[in-house]
C-alpha cells in the first residue's frame, strides 16, 4: 500500500521520452482498423465488431480526438447490428446478445444519437430498454446475456449501465439486483460471475460499478476488497487480474478503477503502473498490447488508455470509472430530461 | 464486402481446406477427438491436415481458410433454411475457430430443440453428439478454445438434457459417472488452460445441479453414494492442486467443495494435507497460500481449524527466525497476517460434527 497517484502534470511535450504517449499514432492506429476489411483478422474477430466500435470510440475521446471516426458511418453500423426485439448483435446477421447491446447502447450515448435512434425506431430506446429489462431474472435478480440463459454479473452490469444511460433504470428491480450482487460477494473479499465463483478483477469490476449506479457501494467490505485489490500489482508495475496471472495492460483498467471507486487507488504505486501502461505502446503504429512487445489490439488500447486518464496522465479526457466511457458523456447523459 | 474471392488458388485451397477439417469432423462424430494447432515449421504431407487416429493436426493457414469457406457456407445456408445441414457441418469449423462466436452456437441449441420438438427419436443421440463436439474442442490443446466462456456456457446448456438421460437408470449410477466423467473433462481443460475460470466455473454449475437434484423429493439409490462421491471428488482435486500449486482456479474450486463435505473432521484432512504439503515443500505459491488463509480464517473448519492456525504460526515463526524473511513478498507471514486480520467468529457451540448444506450467509 502507498505511495503516488501519478506523474506530474507537465504538458505532454515536456515528458521524457520512455513517459510519452503517442497520440498520433494511437488515433491512427485506431483510424486505420476500419479500413483493414481485406484482413482476415477484420472477418476473424466478427463476433465482437461492435465492442470493437466503442473500445475503439471510447479511446478516441479519451485522446481528445472525438471525431476522429466519421460519425455517420458509425451510426450506420450500429443501426445494421439493431434487431427487431431491441437488443444488438455485434454485427450484421449476428444474434443479439447483452453484450453487444450494452455497447450500443453506449456508442449511442457517445455520439449523442439517442434522436436519432428515434427517428429511425420509433419507441427505440424504450425497445432496447424493454429488451434489457426482460433479462432481469425475476427470482435472483441477476442478469443473463440473451434467452439461452447465460448468467452473469458481467450482463448485471451491463444492464445497469445501459439503462442508467437511457433514464430507463425504473424498467429493473435494482433492489434485487444488488441483493444478487451481495450473494456474489466471496469471503477472500472478491467478486465473481455468480455466488460462490471466483474472485476475479473484471467481475469485481463489474459488481463495483452496478452497485455505484445504485448508490450501494455501502455493502462492500472496503478494505479487504482494497486489499486483494492491491495484490494485483507485479514488481514491474503492471496489475495481474488473479493470483499469480502475468500483468495485463487491460487491468490497469479493471483493478485501478475498482480501487478508485473504494478511494484507494493510492493503494497502488501510481507511478509505476503508468511507466508500466506506456511500455505497452507500439511507438511506430500506434495502440497498445496487453504487455510489452506483444502485439497491439483495440481492446487493450482502450483499457490502457482509460487507466492513463484515471491516474490523471495529462493531456487526457476524464473518464468515468463506473461506465469507462468520457466524463463528459456520462454526465450529460445521467442528467438529461428524456 | 466480402473476403477476395477472385484468387482462384486460394478458393480452391479454402475448399479443400473447409472439406478436409469437416470431413474429419464427419467421420468421428461419435469420439472425441483431440486437435492441435500446428506451428509453421511443421507441414502436412497433403498440405492439409496431419491426420493420426483420433488426433488432428492443422496448420493455423489451413484453419483460417476453411474458417473463411465455412462462414460464407454458414451464413449463405440460413438465409434459405434456418435448420440447414449444410450449416450445421460448417457450424463445427467455425466453432474451432472462433469459439466466442455466440450466433453459431445459438444455432446448434436451436438445432437440438428443433429435433427434441419434431424427430424425438433422434434427440438422444444428437443430445450425446454434441456433447462429444464440445468436449473434443474443449480438451483439446487449444489455449483459446479451452477457456472459451461461450462453449462452457453450451456445455451447461446441454446439461439441462444429459442429466434426465443420465437418471434413466434409477439406480443413478450412470448420474454420478457421468459428473465424473465432466469433473475430469474440467481437469484436462485446466491443464491445457492453466486457471481457467469458465471451465471450473462449469464444474460449479454441475455439482450445484446434481446438489439440488440430491436435496429434491426424488428417492434414487444414487443419493445412498453422493457424500462418498463428494469426498472423492475432493481427495482427487486436492491431490491435482498440489501438482498445479499456482492454479488459483483449482484452489477456488476445493474450498467451492469443502464445506459441501459432511464432516469437519473430512474437511479438517484435506486442509492439513494441503499445510504439510505447502510447510514440507517450503511452497511458496501466491495462489496455494490464498487458499489457506482464505480456508483457515472461514468457519467452514470450525474449530478444528485452531490446531492448522497454530501450525502455520509456529512454521512463520520458524522461517522468520531462521530465514530472516520479513519482506512483504513472505506469503507464508502474509497468510498469517491474514488469517488474524479477518478470521470469522465461529459460534459458541463444538457440537456439531456433520453441518447441514452450506447456506449463502
Amino acid at each position: 500500500m502507498a505511495l503516488v497517484s501519478g506523474p506530474g502534470r507537465g504538458g505532454m511535450d515536456s515528458m521524457p521520452a520512455e513517459m510519452r504517449l503517442f497520440v498520433d499514432k494511437h488515433v491512427r492506429y485506431i483510424q486505420s482498423l476500419d479500413s483493414r476489411k481485406d484482413e482476415l483478422e477484420y472477418w476473424l474477430t466478427e463476433h465482437l465488431r461492435l465492442n470493437g466500435l466503442y473500445w475503439g470510440l471510447t479511446a478516441l475521446h479519451l485522446l481528445g480526438h472525438p471525431d476522429a471516426l466519421p460519425r455517420h458511418e458509425l451510426l450506420e453500423f450500429v443501426f445494421s447490428c439493431l434487431h427487431e426485439n431491441g437488443g444488438f448483435g455485434a454485427a450484421p446477421g449476428h444474434d443479439a446478445h447483452m453484450l453487444y447491446t450494452v455497447s450500443g447502447v453506449q456508442i449511442l450515448a457517445t455520439l449523442d444519437a439517442f434522436d436519432e435512434l428515434e427517428k429511425r425506431v420509433p419507441g427505440g430506446r424504450m425497445k432496447t430498454g424493454q429488451y434489457i429489462a426482460d433479462l432481469q431474472d425475476p427470482e435472483t435478480g441477476t442478469f443473463a446475456g440473451d434467452e439461452w440463459g447465460e448468467r452473469d454479473t458481467r450482463f448485471l452490469y451491463g444492464a445497469l449501465n445501459a439503462l442508467s444511460l437511457m433514464g430507463l433504470l425504473h424498467l429493473v428491480n435494482v433492489d434485487k439486483a444488488v441483493d444478487h450482487i451481495q450473494t456474489c460477494a466471496n469471503f477472500d473479499g472478491g467478486y465473481g460471475t455468480s455466488p460462490g465463483a471466483e474472485s476475479h478483477s473484471g467481475q469485481i469490476f463489474t459488481c463495483l460499478a452496478a452497485l455505484s449506479i445504485a448508490g450501494r457501494l455501502d455493502l462492500v467490505e472496503q478494505d479487504k476488497l482494497g486489499a486483494w485489490l492491491s495484490e494485483r500489482q507485479l514488481k514491474n508495475g503492471g496489475l495481474n487480474g488473479r493470483p499469480e496471472k502475468k500483468e495485463d495492460v487491460c487491468y490497469s483498467w479493471w483493478v485501478a478503477t475498482s480501487l478508485a471507486m473504494l478511494k484507494k487507488l493510492h493503494w497502488i504505486d501510481g507511478a509505476k503502473l503508468t511507466a508500466f501502461i506506456l511500455q505497452c505502446q507500439d511507438p511506430e503504429l500506434g495502440g497498445l498490447a496487453d504487455r510489452p512487445g506483444d502485439m497491439v489490439d483495440v481492446f487493450h488500447t482502450v483499457f490502457g488508455i482509460a487507466g492513463l486518464s484515471l491516474l490523471q496522465y495529462p493531456g487526457l479526457a476524464e473518464v468515468d470509472p463506473v461506465y469507462c466511457m468520457p466524463r463528459a458523456v456520462t454526465a450529460r447523459c445521467l442528467s438529461r430530461q428524456w | 464486402m466480402e473476403p477476395d474471392e477472385r484468387d482462384v488458388s486460394s478458393s480452391d485451397l479454402q475448399d479443400q481446406a473447409y472439406d478436409a477439417l469437416s470431413e474429419f469432423f464427419s467421420v468421428h462424430e461419435d469420439e472425441v477427438v483431440e486437435i492441435e494447432i500446428l506451428p509453421p515449421a511443421i507441414q502436412p504431407t497433403d498440405g492439409l491436415l496431419m491426420m493420426d487416429g483420433l488426433n488432428v493436426g492443422v496448420p493455423k493457414k489451413i484453419l483460417v481458410l476453411a474458417y473463411v469457406k465455412a462462414r460464407q457456407l454458414f451464413f449463405a445456408s440460413i438465409q434459405v433454411d434456418g435448420t440447414s445441414l449444410q450449416a450445421l457441418d460448417a457450424s463445427r469449423v467455425m466453432l474451432l475457430f472462433d469459439p466466442e462466436h455466440i450466433t453459431v452456437a445459438n444455432f446448434r441449441k436451436r438445432r437440438i430443440l428443433n429435433i427434441k420438438a419434431e424427430a424425438p427419436g433422434q434427440f438422444i443421440q444428437v443430445v450425446i453428439r454434441e456433447l462429444v463436439f464440445i468436449n473434443s474442442i474443449l480438451t483439446s490443446p487449444l489455449h483459446r478454445q479451452s477457456k472459451s466462456p461461450t462453449l462452457w456456457h453450451h456445455r451447461a446448456w446441454l446439461l439441462g438434457m444429459l442429466i434426465p438421460i443420465k437418471l434413466i437408470d434409477a439406480s443413478g449410477e450412470q448420474l454420478l459417472a457421468f459428473a465424473r466423467a465432466e469433473l475430469d473433462a474440467v481437469l484436462k481443460s485446466g491443464e491445457w488452460h492453466p486457471k481457467n475460470y469458465y471451465a471450473w466455473q462449469y464444474a460449479r454449475r454441475l455439482l450445484t445441479r446434481v446438489e439440488s437434484l440430491y436435496a429434491n423429493d426424488s428417492d434414487h439409490a444414487w443419493k445412498a453414494s453422493y457424500h462418498e462421491f463428494l469426498a472423492t471428488c475432493a481427495s482427487l482435486i486436492r491431490a491435482w492442486c498440489c501438482l498445479n500449486p499456482s492454479d488459483i482456479s483449482g484452489w477456488t474450486f476445493l474450498s467451492f467443495l469443502l464445506p459441501r463435505l459432511n464432516s469437519l473432521t473430512s474437511r479438517r484432512r484435506i486442509v492439513q494435507q494441503v499445510l504439510d504439503y505447502a510447510i514440507n515443500l517450503q511452497a511458496k505459491q501466491e495462489s496455494l497460500w490464498v487458499f489457506l488463509r482464505t480456508v483457515l480464517a472461514d468457519s467452514i473448519l470450525g474449530h478444528e481449524r485452531d490446531a492448522l492456525i497454530q501450525l502455520l504460526h509456529n512454521f512463520q515463526k520458524e522461517r522468520a527466525g531462521a530465514v530472516r524473511d520479513v519482506s512483504p513478498e513472505n506469503c507464508v507471514m502474509q497468510a498469517d497476517t491474514w488469517i488474524k486480520s479477518y478470521s470469522k467468529e465461529l459460534a459458541e457451540s463444538r457440537s456439531s460434527q456433520t453441518l447441514p448444506n452450506p447456506s449463502r450467509s
